[in-house]
């Protein structure tokens, strides 16, 4: 009866230890989505979707039929401000789009944000995402 | 002692059993399936999740604005049954969806099919009683 019961407990445990497992792993990973824009009244769809690879971030701004790859991302632990660099089509042409923010609510799954200004090209302004 | 062991056991089986079987509905207790639905998106979330999976898919409306709709699938040994896996469908995939839109009219469906935008057809495993292709 002490080995059952023994083995009862051991999967009790598993199964509440198991689930640990599922969690993202890092506070930029993920599917985001927001708006960025120059004014209130210009605001303009933002997606992106970050990956970590264990070395590095990785990602696309809005994922799907206009995917475009990030050249660049840093993120400083110690504020979470997280810089993101690519080139956007605009005009006929392209321009750089470097957006600057940090990311807040680390620990919320619900709640987690990534906000801050943003260039492209001359043009500057705010943006906001939310995880997804 | 044998039968309180037994009720101890029980009595912990009933408290660890996953809260989500109370998550589970009737299809005619949420959805209608006299509201059909088609929409196209991208989808921006998988959630493989029991009693049901759900993915979310983002629509821009004819005015430019973007709604967030939920698609409820069958569960996931039931997509993995029909030929699914993790992969079948990713974050950025543009996606049609058919179905059964939800009574309350929020932006919720129960999804009957998904056509990626490779043209492939996937089954989704409704809980829409009638649903003829649940068969297949």
């Amino acid at each position: 009866m002490t080995r059952i019961f023994r083995l009862f407990c051991l999967g009790i445990f598993l199964s509440l230890a198991l689930p640990t497992t599922a969690q993202v792993g890092h506070p930029a990973k993920g599917s985001w989505t927001g708006y960025y824009g120059p004014n209130e009244s210009d605001q303009r769809r933002f997606r992106l979707l970050l990956d970590w690879t264990g070395a590095e971030i990785t990602g696309v701004i809005n994922p799907g039929r206009r995917a475009i790859s990030l050249d660049k991302v840093e993120l400083d632990y110690s504020t979470w401000m997280m810089t993101l660099e690519a080139e956007l089509p605009l005009d006929g042409g392209t321009a750089r789009f470097v957006v600057t923010g940090k990311i807040e609510n680390l620990g919320s799954w619900t709640n987690r944000r990534y906000s801050g200004t943003y260039t492209l090209g001359g043009e500057s302004g705010e943006f906001w995402l939310s995880l997804n | 002692m044998n039968a309180k062991f037994a009720l101890f056991l029980s009595t912990l089986l009933v408290a660890f059993s996953p809260a989500q079987v109370f998550a589970h509905h009737a299809f005619a207790a949420e959805f209608d399936s006299n509201s059909p639905i088609e929409v196209e998106g991208t989808v921006i979330k998988v959630e493989w999740t029991n009693p049901h999976t759900y993915f979310f898919i983002e629509v821009e409306t004819e005015d430019g604005r973007f709604e967030e709709w939920a698609m409820e699938m069958g569960s996931p040994n039931g997509l993995l049954r029909r030929g699914w896996s993790r992969n079948s469908l990713k974050i950025g995939d543009v996606v049609t969806v058919t179905g059964s839109r939800a009574r309350d009219g929020k932006a919720k469906a129960s999804a009957e099919t998904v056509v990626l935008d490779s043209g492939e057809r996937l089954f989704v495993g409704t809980s829409r009683p009638d649903f003829e292709e649940n068969d297949k």
